[in-house]
Formats: C-alpha cells, sequence, structure tokens
C-alpha cells in the first residue's frame, strides 16, 4: 500500500504519474496554448540534449518525436475543446480559458492522479458547468482519481463519489456525498451552532 | 446515360474518382484531413446498409442533429441511398423544437453528434417512441451511457458491413431504383410566421435547383465549397450538393464552429454563397476594426476605399476604364481589398451569390467595391432560385431576371408568382399549406409583394403581410428601412413601426460588442448590457445614426421616435428564428407597450421582462427605457 511523497522533489512526485493545477494559474504567459501543453508534454521526450539540437535542423528522431507528441496534445486540444484559441499566447486569454489550458497542462503529463485546486474559483455559472462536464469527462477517459478542493457545495456534492471536509485544516467528516450533508459536525462548521 | 436522381449522381461520381481524388476535407487535431471519395461512398454505403438492418426502409425519415463535420453528409447519403429522407434539426435548438422535427417527420431514427445532443434526446425520450435507436459519432463522455436505445457510429457500420455480406449488391440495386420525383430531403421552414413546415425536395427539384445557381460559373474538380450554414437549413442541400456531386468538388468543414473564420481563411473556398446577415456581419467587423487601426491605416483605407467605389460603379455603368483609374485601381486592391477579402476568407471566390432575405444597397456596394462578382438570388427554399442576376446585368436594387425554366408572373394584388422544375414536392404531412402555396396550375404563391423592372428585373418589396400603412395611407416597408439600420455597425436588430400611427418608430437592438467597444475608447463607464443600452451617451450614438439613415428615406417615412431595447433579440426567446430572421409578430407582441409608449408623449418607459437564461432559469428584469425623438430633419 502505497509510501510517503513527503519530501520527494517535484518532478520525481510528476513521474509517478501525479499531476496538478493551481488555484492561481501557473502557465507560461508569453507562450502559446499549444507550446503551453507541450511543456507538459517534456518527460516523454527522450531525444536529450543532442538529439534536439540536432532536431534544430529538424531530422529524424526529434522530428518523429515532435510529430508523435503534437499529435497527443492536438487530443488533449480537441477533448478539451479549445480549438479555437490553439495559436494564441496564453497572456492574452481570458480568466476561464486559461483555467482550462492549464488543466490541459495537467493532463498531458498523463497522470494517474490528477489534483485540482479550486478549479471553479473565480468563474461564471456557464463556465463552472464546462468544467464540470470536463472532470467528470477526464475521470471517465483519461485518469483514475481526481482529488478537488473546492468551496462551490453545488458542485462538489454533485460530482464527487466520496467528500472530505475540513475545518481549519482538521477533518471533521468523511464520507458520500448525502452522509456528509447531514453530519452534525458539517453543518455546525458550515452554518454555526443553533444557539 | 446521365444521372437523374441525387443518389445516381454520387454514385457516378464515387466510381469516376474513386481514392484518387478528395471529396470531403474536415480539420481535425490541428490538421485538414481528407477523405476520398471512396471513403465517402463506403461510409455512406454501410452506414445506410446499417440502418436497413435495424429496420429502416424506403420513404422512411431520419433527423440528424449536429455541426457541420463529414458524418452529417454521410448518414444523409446513407438515407437517401436507401430511398429515404434525411431531414436536421438546428444544433442549437432546445429538446422540445428538436421534438417537433422528430415528431412532424416521423423519424424512426435520430443521428446526433455528441453528448449534448445526446442528453436533448434523451431528456424526450419518452414522447418519441416510434424511435429505433438514437446513433452518436462522437463518443467522448458517453462511456458509461447504458440506454437500450443508443448505438454508436461504428456499430452500425459493422452492421452495414456484415447486411452487405448477406445480401451483396443491394445497395447498388436501391440507388438504379431511385426516380428522379422520390422525396429526398426534408427541411423545416424557419418559422418566421408560426410553425415550422417541412419542406419536401426530391431529386428533381434540388438538381434544376443547384443547376440554376451554378449556372454563372459552373462546379468543377477544382472547386472548394466550406459548409457553414446549418446542414439543417435547406440552402446548403439544394444549392452546393448536387453541383458538388456533379462537378466532383470538394467540400471543407470547419473544426468547430468557433473556429469557423479561421479556417474559412485557410482554403478560401472558389465557391459560395452567403445571406445578408453574414455580409452585415463583416461589414460591421471591417468599419470596427478600421476605427480601432492605427492612424495610417485608417487614412490609407478612408483615402483609397472610394477609387473602390468608384471603379464598381464604372464597371456597372459598362463604363470604360482608363488607365489612370486601372492605377489607382491596381493601388486600392493591393493595400486595401486584397487585404479585407483574405480576412473574411474571400481571396479564392469567384461568383458571391447572396439570397435568403433582402438587403441594404450600402452592403452590396461594399462587396462590388473589393471586386466580388456580387449578384443578388430570390426564392424561397420551397421554390428557389426565381432570380437570379446575370453576368453584366446587375442591379443591386433588383434581385435579377428569372432563373432558366422559371416563370414569374405578379398579381393584380401586387403578389409575386412563380413556377419552375426546381419547385419542392409539398409540405410533408400538410396539405393544407400545400394548397395555399401552390395552386391548381402550378404557380407558387410566395406571399411577397414585388413588381418587374422595365429591364425585366424582379424587385421585392417585402413580405404582403408585414408591408405597414401609416394613418395618412402612406404605405411602406419596414425590412427596408431595417436593412438600412443594420448597416451601421452599432445596431443588430431593428423593428420598424407604424403601422396606422402618425409615423414611423424604431426599436433597436443595439451590437453590444461594437457598442461596447465604443464606449471603452470613449471612456463611458458601463456595467452590463441593459446599462449600456440606455446610456445618454448611446442614444447620441445611435441617433446620428438614424439622421443619417433618415436623409436617404423619403419625408414620410422618416423615423421619428425610437426606442433602445434593453436585450439583444434572441431565437431562445422566440424573436428571431434560429437563422436570425425577425419574427415580427411574435416581437410586435412582447413589445406592445414600449410601442405605444413611443406613440405618446412619455419620454420613458418602465419595463419589466422576463428573459430566459441558457440554463432555462427565467428571472425578471426591471429597467427604464428611454424614448427619444428626432427634431425635423
Amino acid at each position: 500500500m502505497g509510501h510517503s511523497i513527503n519530501g520527494v522533489p517535484s518532478h520525481k512526485i510528476a513521474k509517478m504519474g501525479i499531476s496538478r493545477t493551481f488555484q492561481n494559474i501557473e502557465l507560461f504567459n508569453g507562450l502559446t496554448v499549444q507550446d503551453n501543453l507541450m511543456a507538459g508534454r517534456h518527460f516523454y521526450m527522450t531525444g536529450g540534449f543532442w538529439g534536439s539540437f540536432l532536431g534544430g535542423i529538424y531530422f529524424g528522431k526529434a522530428h518523429r518525436e515532435e510529430i508523435q507528441q503534437r499529435r497527443i496534445v492536438e487530443e488533449i486540444i480537441d477533448f478539451l475543446e479549445i480549438e479555437s484559441i490553439r495559436k494564441q499566447i496564453v497572456g492574452t486569454l481570458p480568466y476561464g480559458m486559461r483555467k482550462r489550458v492549464e488543466l490541459g497542462r495537467a493532463l498531458a503529463l498523463e497522470p494517474k492522479l490528477l489534483l485540482m485546486d479550486e478549479p471553479m474559483a473565480g468563474m461564471n455559472l456557464e463556465e463552472k458547468e464546462d468544467m464540470a462536464r470536463f472532470v467528470l469527462d477526464i475521470y471517465e477517459e483519461r485518469v483514475d482519481t481526481i482529488v478537488l478542493i473546492e468551496h462551490d457545495m453545488g458542485v462538489v456534492m454533485d460530482i464527487s463519489h466520496r467528500v472530505v471536509v475540513l475545518d481549519f485544516g482538521r477533518k471533521i467528516a468523511e464520507g458520500t456525498p448525502e452522509q456528509v450533508k447531514t453530519d452534525p459536525d458539517v453543518i455546525k462548521a458550515y452554518l454555526g451552532n443553533k444557539s | 446515360m446521365d444521372a437523374d436522381t441525387i443518389s445516381k449522381l454520387f454514385k457516378q461520381s464515387c466510381d469516376r474518382y474513386g481514392d484518387k481524388k478528395i471529396a470531403l476535407r474536415h480539420k481535425k487535431f490541428g490538421i485538414w484531413q481528407t477523405y476520398s471519395w471512396k471513403y465517402f461512398w463506403d461510409q455512406a454505403k454501410y452506414f445506410g446498409l446499417g440502418l436497413v438492418s435495424l429496420g429502416y426502409s424506403k420513404g422512411e425519415r431520419i433527423t440528424i442533429v449536429g455541426d457541420n463535420e463529414p458524418e452529417w453528409y454521410y448518414a444523409m447519403f446513407a438515407a437517401i441511398c436507401c430511398g429515404g429522407i434525411p431531414t436536421g434539426a438546428y444544433q442549437d435548438s432546445l429538446a422540445d423544437e428538436i421534438k417537433f422535427v422528430i415528431n412532424q417527420s416521423g423519424s424512426i431514427f435520430v443521428v446526433v453528434e455528441d453528448q449534448e445532443q445526446l442528453d436533448k434526446i434523451l431528456e424526450i425520450k419518452d414522447d418519441i417512441p416510434q424511435i429505433k435507436k438514437i446513433i452518436y459519432w462522437d463518443p467522448k463522455g458517453l462511456r458509461f451511457y447504458d440506454d437500450p436505445l443508443i448505438i454508436s457510429w461504428e456499430k452500425v457500420l459493422e452492421l452495414g458491413r456484415e447486411y452487405d455480406r448477406s445480401h451483396p449488391g443491394i445497395f447498388e440495386k436501391f440507388i438504379a431504383e431511385s426516380q428522379p420525383e422520390d422525396p429526398v430531403y426534408l427541411t423545416y421552414s424557419s418559422g418566421t410566421t408560426g410553425i415550422p413546415k417541412g419542406i419536401l425536395h426530391c431529386s428533381r427539384s434540388t438538381m434544376a435547383s443547384s443547376a440554376a445557381w451554378d449556372a454563372p460559373d459552373p462546379t468543377d474538380e477544382k472547386d472548394d465549397f466550406f459548409s457553414a450554414f446549418p446542414l439543417a437549413y435547406g440552402a446548403e442541400f439544394i444549392y452546393m450538393i448536387p453541383a458538388f456531386l456533379r462537378g466532383g468538388a470538394t467540400v471543407n468543414f470547419p473544426e468547430e464552429p468557433e473556429t469557423v473564420e479561421q479556417n474559412i481563411r485557410e482554403i478560401g473556398p472558389s465557391k459560395g454563397g452567403a445571406v445578408p446577415r453574414m455580409l452585415e456581419n463583416y461589414v460591421s467587423f471591417v468599419q470596427v476594426k478600421i476605427a480601432d487601426s492605427t492612424w495610417l491605416k485608417r487614412t490609407i483605407f478612408n483615402l483609397l476605399m472610394p477609387i473602390g467605389y468608384r471603379v464598381a460603379r464604372m464597371k456597372r455603368n459598362n463604363l470604360k476604364i482608363n488607365i489612370f483609374w486601372k492605377c489607382l485601381y491596381g493601388l486600392y486592391y493591393f493595400m486595401v481589398a486584397r487585404p479585407i477579402r483574405d480576412w473574411i476568407g474571400y481571396t479564392g471566390l469567384k461568383v458571391l451569390m447572396i439570397g435568403g432575405a433582402s438587403m441594404a444597397a450600402e452592403i452590396f456596394d461594399f462587396f462590388v467595391a473589393l471586386g466580388l462578382d456580387a449578384r443578388m438570388i430570390y426564392g424561397m427554399i420551397e421554390c428557389a432560385p426565381t432570380a437570379v442576376h446575370r453576368a453584366g446585368d446587375v442591379d443591386y436594387e433588383t434581385s435579377g431576371v428569372p432563373s432558366p425554366g422559371c416563370d414569374i408572373r405578379i398579381t393584380d394584388e401586387g403578389e409575386i408568382l412563380t413556377r419552375g422544375p426546381m419547385r419542392m414536392l409539398c409540405y410533408f404531412n400538410n396539405p393544407e399549406a400545400t394548397a395555399k402555396l401552390i395552386d391548381a396550375s402550378g404557380w407558387v404563391h410566395t406571399s411577397d409583394a414585388g413588381f418587374i423592372t422595365d429591364k425585366g428585373h424582379l424587385v421585392c418589396i417585402d413580405r404582403i403581410a408585414d408591408l405597414l400603412k401609416l394613418k395618412d395611407g402612406t404605405g411602406f416597408s419596414p425590412s427596408y428601412i431595417e436593412n438600412k439600420l443594420k448597416f451601421s455597425p452599432y445596431i443588430r436588430d431593428a423593428v420598424i413601426t407604424g403601422d396606422d400611427q402618425d409615423f414611423v418608430g424604431a426599436l433597436i437592438s443595439i451590437d453590444f460588442a461594437n457598442v461596447g467597444k465604443w464606449a471603452e475608447t470613449h471612456r463611458i463607464p458601463y456595467t452590463t448590457f441593459v446599462d449600456l443600452s440606455q446610456k445618454k451617451e448611446t442614444y447620441t450614438l445611435i441617433k446620428k445614426d438614424i439622421i443619417n439613415i433618415n436623409k436617404k428615406l423619403p419625408e414620410r417615412q422618416r423615423i421619428r421616435r425610437f426606442a433602445i431595447l434593453h436585450k439583444e433579440l434572441d431565437a431562445d426567446d422566440a424573436e428571431l428564428t434560429r437563422t436570425r430572421k425577425l419574427r415580427r409578430k411574435e416581437v410586435v407582441r412582447r413589445y406592445q407597450d414600449i410601442i405605444d409608449s413611443l406613440y405618446s408623449d412619455k419620454t420613458e418607459y418602465h419595463a419589466e421582462a422576463r428573459v430566459k437564461y441558457r440554463d432555462g432559469k427565467i428571472a425578471t428584469i426591471k429597467t427604464a427605457i428611454q424614448l427619444a425623438t428626432l427634431e425635423d430633419n
């Protein structure tokens, strides 16, 4: 049964099949959407320095590798429906779109476990609905487990299988959405005491 | 023997080109993927036979709901070749609207693109009991759907291959049996005047229609089409498809609806039609971009654009263009026209056919000035095109001369009647409506008012039912004035009123993007659409445009009072059709109170409007709508 990843450097964590999105978007703002996703693929590029150097003149292995990686990136673009912004510089995109690009980059790592830090923060209703749908689709098709930190109770209750409730860093409840909803500690933490 | 049906035509081209030529092109994963005629044939054949093995037979209907993608074509041709009738529902339709199409057409299969459409169909599942299967072609997100009604595209193809093995040659037999008068396509009228009617076309009518469209510049193997109109709308079928099949051209499909503009630029289609709405948007787009541009670019545009107009006018009047103007025109074309054409994807276009609604002369002029061979066509989907412009005989005030094989007559009441081989079979399951449209001697009653000029050109004024009369008896066409208004980049929609009143009034719906941009550059703060629409500055802006337009109108038809609506007109509120045509009766009924206030001495109207949001919620907006008066001008 598993092992602790405390203290393990993040590139090694990523190699274990864990990737994440950030609450404050952490993308390369000066790069295009496509390049940001390609950056997410860099573990899978085996050409190395000399291979890539020769790739500068675009031969053999580096060429093939680029095509192969681009194909996977394009599949993610298709999956997240961001075709229309593929070539745009990330810094010029609206917030909701950048969130989606960041999700795309996390997926580019082909993780088994995806961590999402408040994916719905600052989104309007329509964007939230889109994002919720993507989370479900990702679970169905791309990753084994998604861990999501979120304040929006509607979203949490609608799409989760299991909910853990934290109150000031202390776990106060765990279970299915139905169980958690009726837990007295949770009600107390969210609505205050009846008095 | 020449192919006399759509399915024979399809087979003829597939046989001729096989895998040597590209039939369809679809952008996917960022690359234009190509599909040969052989592939096209196989998909249609096995999908069709798959349907047959599931219980499909001659004369039955299928409903297709999805974006413009090759699968739409495969499913459509599969149904046609098996002797059936495909129809479509708009992809942005609400579930109820799709239910109407499925039930009115009596479809037994529904073919949908993806989860979004499938969810809508499942929502109405209990109301469409005759449906045998729902077929989807994009499996994303559908892994855990286990309704027995649902089946994947691939599975149907597999069934088709099996069926072909046990019944060899049957698909070819179906095609050989097809007759010119067999129905091949069902499309629903946009419903500007009520419940949509199913327009049933046969091979004879669509092929005649397409031949007339195609006559100015016959389609050949080098031609590229671009499929961007919703496929549920009949125009693409009766114009493009037979020409595409006969000429062996290529049809290109956009990657996503959001990428149409980028994709159309990449292809630069050589053939294409346009609806006025689209061209109006292009003109607004160019105007706003120029206004937004650098000083240098703006100056070049303003300096050179008149040359384009001037030369276009000389060409129209068949004047000789001397070397001086030719040089200037060359400069203009290089600096202005070519880049604009490139932006809107019109670099390769030879003839621009415009139809579907009336359009302001200003818009037409603009495209002619860009060096495009623009022509108007007139006709309703039931019988189109009735009139077209011939080369060298283009007059933007008219819709051209009767198209080949078509007769036009004007009744004593001024209604346009037409008769020709492009006429549809009938309205589907609606004999009363058919009898109302087509009389005993075969004339189609268009319900449009019009006349024929000295040169034999047809002029369509407006729908007869829409013509209005002021109290003093002055008759006028509201859509004529509305089209002029819509030339302004800041006006998205307009509704002209004045029936049995003292003067002409207008309800304006602003173009949020363009007015918003204008407000930003002029440092006018605003929060929402409602807020922006009722700003004093916005009223001044719109007023200026209306004053300009009034100058071009006869005195009695000038707009005297107007109000800016606090919301955009929307198809979801039944104010527009899915093709963005105005549903006048509905709009007038909804805003009757505002219209009444226009004709009183009030300066403000307190509105309380119910709006329906995209997610189906209903809310009430309370706001004060300003009523503006234009001084005599």
